[in-house]
């Protein structure tokens, strides 16, 4: 019996029931309906759409996230991701020599499931796109606590063009509560790829739920990212750009910093002035970017971690209310929650104090150093687990690879042939 | 009836320095809001800057408050507190030497808080505490069951949560009686012990508390034992948390009537008192209407999720407590994890002045949200 599952955006002719949607969209990709570069076209013809602002597309985003959002579908950055781990991108449209007697062809893997996380649902728009332009089929699932994000996007793709309203023809969207374990089951057993985003209890939940011996996991989970700050390089715009990467999704997402290092000693000239741009642009920051709002328990964390931050001898610098907080602290506590807005500042002198407090979770490090600096530090840090090291105003734009993985070779099947006549 | 509202108190013998808190002839909730406004500001000023003389962590912490300010509203409401978490972490004590330490239930979280307590302040503890009840329950003292086991208020345990909260009803009594065991799955009602305590009591007014959950447990084992039905002055009393009554699906209509059955007392002779380990001495009993009131020494402030600005009348909020008792630690302004609604700032048909509220429970834990992560090493 097929699970009870209410879609929000369906291909599938009204009252299918969820088996046979899941059933009908797997099915799918097994034609070649439509063309790597027709695809990015048309998710390109998005990016415009959502720039445009056209008919209701705006309504159900948040406003934070479609600069992002835009940028990412843009068909020059969509190539740009492929490329960078794709070395013949033409092996996405036909056979392509990879050497004298070889031939590479890259297909798609075939219906691709996405578990969203429910803080930051953007992400898996993200993730959506990628798969879409390589020409997966595709299931979303939305938390029940969120809006839905796809729908309108789907709605004003196949408005687009053809191609966009095949894409959209290919993608299911459903929402149903994490608990809804004979949904779960459906879905995770018809997948041949499972995204899973979220926290730990949430990717785990999915990585337990039973699957085809084939199918591939990509699993985007928790993680905690930071910053590496030389003073006496970054411009007040880079200051107010690294402080926008750590407010924008409330420190809710993997990849915003919770921990700023910053070269010098407080008292020192470079130092505070620093500290002084970072505050002033908290401030303007929290107030430009809307928090959302807190629950009880979010609410007294911060009150807590402020009096925690105090009584372990840091200094804290924040608004009157609960909106920011700046604590700098002799060396990270890991005892404080950095999320709500809530950064720890931890003043270094040489970077190998840093190597220590780098947590094997770690994910981003935005990074603002010298040349010399940035070689050593990235080398020693990746090695320690960090994944990327963008640019002030970088953290959190998405990209390939993510967490240290390449998505496009989990979301293709990498086909070769030997050419004939030798 | 307890005396509460204008009849005045017998007059007391001469305070020590320590009790001069309290203010002769004034009962507990019986000062005019205007009156209690000024005290408060007067008495709240003084313990300031007493703890910051002493205690270096609260030092540092109101350095921060008087930076940024405490938010809006009258004195009270921009009166600095502490995180209750704070006190399970670090050391705030504002006396040096030998003092006693109460810890919270283990029960209720991985780590207890300590509670420092100096004479003077279990001196004005036990004032407190004796006024608050008296003013509900009367002043004549009688037997007393107590619904745990004993060794609760023997040695290093009497400084526990429950061991403080059986002791602070040890004024009224004339004798204990401990009817629980310890059972194979924790303490159990012994049936004996409360046949013997009954046999001695007779037909006798008594007073019985228990924590609410073991209070529940003993009246569901009771409900098949043949008992006397208790002189209806009698009044059982009870506080902690409903966690796990909450999971049973018992509320407290519910509750009441398991407790009052076996008795055959009314089921209002059961009252509930909400009570925090960094705030002994201030028993907050439901009054006959079923709210709680504040005495002239203390307030209770409610304060919004998202902002923690002082909530309206009628909205729910987490609770400050505020008690001008504490002077061995500075944990006479908390914030607590619990949650609270004003529900009148004067007017209580039970007839005390002055605001009254309601415990909600604890605060649920915020749902995870999302892939950021705490650092793992």
């Amino acid at each position: 019996m097929s699970p009870a599952v209410e879609p929000l955006w369906t291909p599938v002719s009204p009252g299918t029931d969820f088996a046979g949607q899941l059933a009908a969209l797997r099915s799918l990709p097994r034609q070649a309906s439509a063309g790597i570069n027709e695809r990015l076209a048309a998710l390109h013809g998005l990016s415009e759409a959502l720039l445009s602002g056209a008919g209701s597309l705006r309504e159900g985003l948040p406003a934070d996230g479609l600069a992002f959002l835009s940028a990412f579908l843009r068909q020059d950055n969509l190539r740009s991701l492929i490329s960078r781990e794709v070395p013949a991108p033409g092996a996405l449209s036909e056979f392509i020599a990879i050497g004298p007697r070889k031939s590479l062809r890259l297909l798609p893997r075939g219906l691709v499931c996405h578990w969203v996380a429910g803080n930051v649902p953007l992400l898996a728009v993200f993730s959506w796109a990628v798969s879409a332009a390589l020409g997966n089929a595709n299931v979303i699932r939305l938390s029940s606590r969120q809006g839905d994000v796809m729908s309108p996007l789907l709605r004003a793709l196949a408005a687009q063009s053809p191609v966009g309203r095949i894409i959209s023809d290919e993608t299911l969207v459903v929402s149903f509560d994490r608990n809804h374990s004979e949904a779960q089951q459906a879905m995770s057993l018809a997948a041949d790829v499972r995204i899973a985003w979220g926290g730990r209890d949430a990717v785990d939940a999915i990585r337990g739920l039973p699957t085809r011996w084939d199918c591939e996991d990509v699993v985007f989970g928790p993680r905690m990212s930071m910053a590496v700050i030389d003073p006496a390089i970054i411009k007040p715009a880079a200051v107010t750009r690294l402080v926008t990467d750590i407010v924008i999704f409330d420190q809710l997402a993997c990849s915003s910093p919770q921990v700023v290092f910053v070269k010098g000693v407080p008292g020192e000239a470079g130092f505070d002035a620093f500290m002084g741009l970072f505050q002033e642009a908290f401030a303007r920051q929290s107030a430009a970017f809307r928090r959302h709002g807190l629950d009880f328990a979010e609410t007294f964390r911060i009150s807590l971690d402020r009096t925690r931050a105090i009584l372990s001898g840091g200094t804290v610098l924040r608004d009157r209310g609960t909106q920011w907080t700046v604590a700098i602290m002799p060396v990270p506590a890991d005892g404080i929650d950095c999320a709500n807005r809530f950064v720890q500042v931890v003043p270094y002198q040489s970077l190998d104090e840093i190597y220590p407090f780098i947590p094997e979770n770690a994910q981003t490090c935005v990074v603002q150093l010298p040349p010399q600096d940035l070689a050593t530090f990235s080398e020693q840090a990746a090695w320690r687990g960090v994944c990327r090291f963008p640019n002030p105003g970088e953290g959190n734009h998405f990209e390939n690879p993510w967490d240290g993985i390449g998505l496009v070779s989990r979301l293709t099947r990498f086909v070769v042939r030997s050419e004939a006549g030798r | 009836m307890a005396t509460h509202g204008e009849q005045p108190l017998p007059v007391q013998p001469a305070e020590t320095q320590e009790l001069q808190l309290f203010v002769p002839g004034v009962a507990p909730f019986a000062m005019p809001p205007a009156d209690k406004a000024v005290f408060l500001a007067s008495k709240l000023t003084e313990l300031l800057e007493y703890h910051r003389e002493r205690c270096p962590g609260y030092a540092s912490l109101l350095a921060d408050w008087e930076q940024y300010g405490g938010g809006e509203g009258d004195y009270v409401q921009r009166y600095p507190f502490v995180p209750v978490t704070a006190f399970k972490e670090y050391d705030l004590r504002s006396v040096a030497g030998d003092v006693a330490v109460v810890r919270s239930s283990a029960t209720t979280s991985t780590q207890a808080s300590r509670i420092y307590i100096d004479k003077a302040s279990r001196k004005r503890q036990s004032r407190s505490a004796n006024l608050i009840l008296t003013d509900f329950i009367g002043a004549e003292r009688r037997p007393y069951i107590v619904f745990d086991l004993e060794e609760t208020v023997r040695g290093a345990k009497a400084f526990s949560a429950r061991g403080a909260a059986i002791l602070a009803l040890a004024h009224l009594a004339t004798e204990f009686h401990f009817v629980l065991r310890e059972g194979r799955d924790g303490p159990e009602l012994d049936p004996d012990a409360l046949h013997r305590a009954l046999d001695k009591i007779g037909n006798a007014p008594f007073i019985a508390y228990g924590f609410t959950f073991m209070l529940y447990n003993a009246h569901r084992q009771m409900a098949s034992l043949a008992l006397p039905r208790a002189h209806p002055d009698s009044v059982l009393l009870h506080s902690g948390g409903w966690k796990k009554l909450v999971e049973l699906a018992v509320d407290k209509p519910v509750f009441n009537a398991v407790v009052s059955g076996p008795w055959g007392l009314r089921p209002d002779r059961v009252v509930d008192f909400y009570g925090a380990v960094e705030q002994i001495g201030m028993p907050y009993p439901d009054c006959s209407a079923g709210y709680k009131h504040v005495p002239y020494w203390a307030d209770v402030i409610t304060r919004r999720g998202d902002t923690l600005a002082p909530a309206s009348v009628g909205e729910s909020g987490l609770i400050q407590l505020i008690s001008c008792l504490p002077l061995a630690a500075p944990n006479h302004s908390v914030l607590t994890e619990d949650l609270g609604r004003i529900v009148r700032a004067d007017g209580c048909p039970c007839g005390r002045p002055g605001k009254s509220f309601l415990f909600e429970g604890r605060a649920p834990r915020s749902e995870v949200r999302g892939c950021s992560d705490v650092p793992r090493r």
